[in-house]
């Protein structure tokens, strides 16, 4: 196997200092399905419980008037029908309750399946790129930067160091994103909307949360809890991580790597790919499926002689097959002609004299 | 990273997606893509070798992928050569010509062409009034090759 990849680290000030080499977690396989799937359930987990007031739609005296007023047998407040979903000032159909199944489980493997595919997937520039984060002029991706960030105190710093290393835009696209929600979200505490960040993935807080916190669209996470909601928002992969160095060198140890299980999750060994290269277009072109196919034939394909004819219209494909064919033909058509010749004679008409005294005047 | 598998990772959903007509082409947005057409050839994004055709002040801005350059690459990994103003049409085709002579993308050189020469051209949006369409070419160089 050639050398494994590695990962630079940018100073503060944007220059690329060391390297390391690239996590396992960050190679494992991207199964959008899985993340869809998965960010879908876990999305459901954090809503809070809410229903109709028990009592709407029956807080009237109506009573049923029985049978024989011919009226409906439905409770009945001054000859109006109440109650029902069907009735004015009714009750809804079904009023919701708050015990309904708010919370929905997925399974352990599952959710980190999706953890790792989302990040592995937030190695890659084209699908960072098409998550929309401004990263143009980033130097590369996974962005990995000193220790030292983690023991930033103020956001002035913070500011300076996305500066210096070109992940500032995107935090100015979530500053100009912001806009007054649509709704009565806004008067829930959920007054603005606006686009994510970058994520800050650190190992240890020594002040680096709240250095960036005030940023918009940025959000913190600690390498050892890791959320799926957070690496991939709205079920879409690719979000922009900015991972400090010490977070970035536990990565082998939190998620495993191949061979060797994670020293925090119990016996979690990454995920394998199904194909081992997924580049399709390399392994059809690749010697060893060459040497095998058989050449390319012509882009048009030639017909064998001419175009194929029915030798039961065209006659002269059928003399070719059956030569005897024409004989018979031919005595067919002498005995036609015969046939038309007898009957023309029998059919004589009424003779001269006859007709001339049938149309006397 | 197989491009395959980026194309069908980025296919159904990205930030550069334009789905406006219902039954319409599908666009896209992403710098690198010659015709601006969500499909896998002309992907910007899920390509590992793309060029971009771009008009500015100081010329037309021809953005290719560095051959060396390792996937975790961003910034680094492309290359821009500016065609300079008032610069001869045979030039400027000449640039594009040349790279996919050499074997990069040949696929895309009648695109790329037909993209250059609507790049020098000056497009300017008019005010539109009654019939008049809306955009209008004020200066042509080159005829549009057909079909493209």
């Amino acid at each position: 196997m050639a050398s494994r990849p590695t990962v630079t680290v940018h100073t503060t000030s944007g220059e690329p200092s060391s390297s390391l080499p690239l996590p396992a977690v960050l190679t494992a396989p991207i199964r959008l399905d899985v993340v869809a799937q998965v960010h879908k359930s876990v999305a459901k987990n954090k809503r809070q419980a809410y229903a109709v007031s028990e009592k709407a739609g029956h807080q009237t005296s109506a009573e049923s008037w029985g049978t024989g007023r011919a009226v409906a047998v439905f409770p009945v407040l001054a000859a109006v029908a109440a109650f029902g979903n069907m009735c004015r000032g009714g009750r809804m159909f079904a009023p919701t309750k708050t015990w309904r199944k708010w919370h929905v489980k997925v399974n352990q493997n599952q959710r980190r399946f999706a953890t790792v595919s989302a990040l592995a997937a937030s190695a890659l520039p084209s699908l960072v790129l098409a998550r929309g984060h401004r990263i143009e002029q980033v130097p590369e991706i996974p962005l990995v930067v000193p220790s030292e960030v983690e023991s930033f105190k103020k956001t002035k710093e913070a500011v300076a160091l996305l500066k210096s290393i070109d992940a500032y835009p995107d935090v100015v696209k979530v500053s100009n994103s912001r806009k007054l929600r649509a709704g009565k979200g806004k008067m829930r505490n959920r007054r603005y909307r606006q686009r994510r960040g970058p994520l800050v993935v650190y190992n240890e807080d020594n002040g680096i949360v709240k250095a960036f916190r005030n940023l918009p669209g940025v959000e913190l996470a600690n390498v050892k809890r890791l959320n799926l909601l957070q690496l991939a928002p709205g079920g879409h992969l690719g979000r922009f991580i900015i991972w400090t160095e010490s977070a970035f060198a536990l990565l082998d140890q939190v998620f495993g790597t191949f061979d060797n299980p994670s020293a925090f999750k119990k016996d979690y060994i990454l995920p394998t790919a199904k194909i081992t290269n997924p580049d399709v277009t390399r392994l059809i072109n690749s010697t060893e499926i060459q040497s095998v196919v058989r050449p390319a034939g012509p882009k048009t394909q030639k017909r064998p002689w001419t175009q194929k004819k029915n030798p039961l219209i065209n006659k002269t494909l059928l003399f070719r097959l059956n030569p005897y064919a024409k004989v018979l033909r031919k005595q067919e058509l002498l005995r036609q002609g015969q046939k038309e010749k007898k009957e023309k004679k029998k059919g004589s008409v009424a003779g001269g004299a006859f007709l001339t005294s049938l149309f006397a005047p | 990273m197989s491009n395959d598998l980026e194309w069908l990772l980025l296919r159904k959903h990205n930030s550069f997606l334009v789905k406006k007509a219902s039954g319409g082409p599908i666009f896209s947005t992403e710098p690198g893509n010659l015709r601006n057409l969500h499909s896998h050839k002309y992907s910007g994004l899920a390509n590992a070798k793309t060029i971009d055709i771009k008009d500015s002040p100081s010329g037309i801005q021809v953005t290719v992928n560095k051959s060396k350059a390792t996937p975790h690459q961003v910034r680094g990994a492309r290359t821009t050569s500016t065609i300079r103003n008032r610069s001869g049409g045979r030039r400027s085709l000449g640039v594009v010509a040349g790279l996919t002579r050499k074997g990069y993308r040949p696929d895309l050189r009648a695109v790329s062409i037909f993209s250059l020469a609507e790049g020098s051209t000056r497009v300017h949006f008019l005010p539109c009034y009654g019939d008049q369409p809306k955009r209008t070419l004020v200066r042509t160089r080159w005829k549009t090759p057909n079909g493209v």
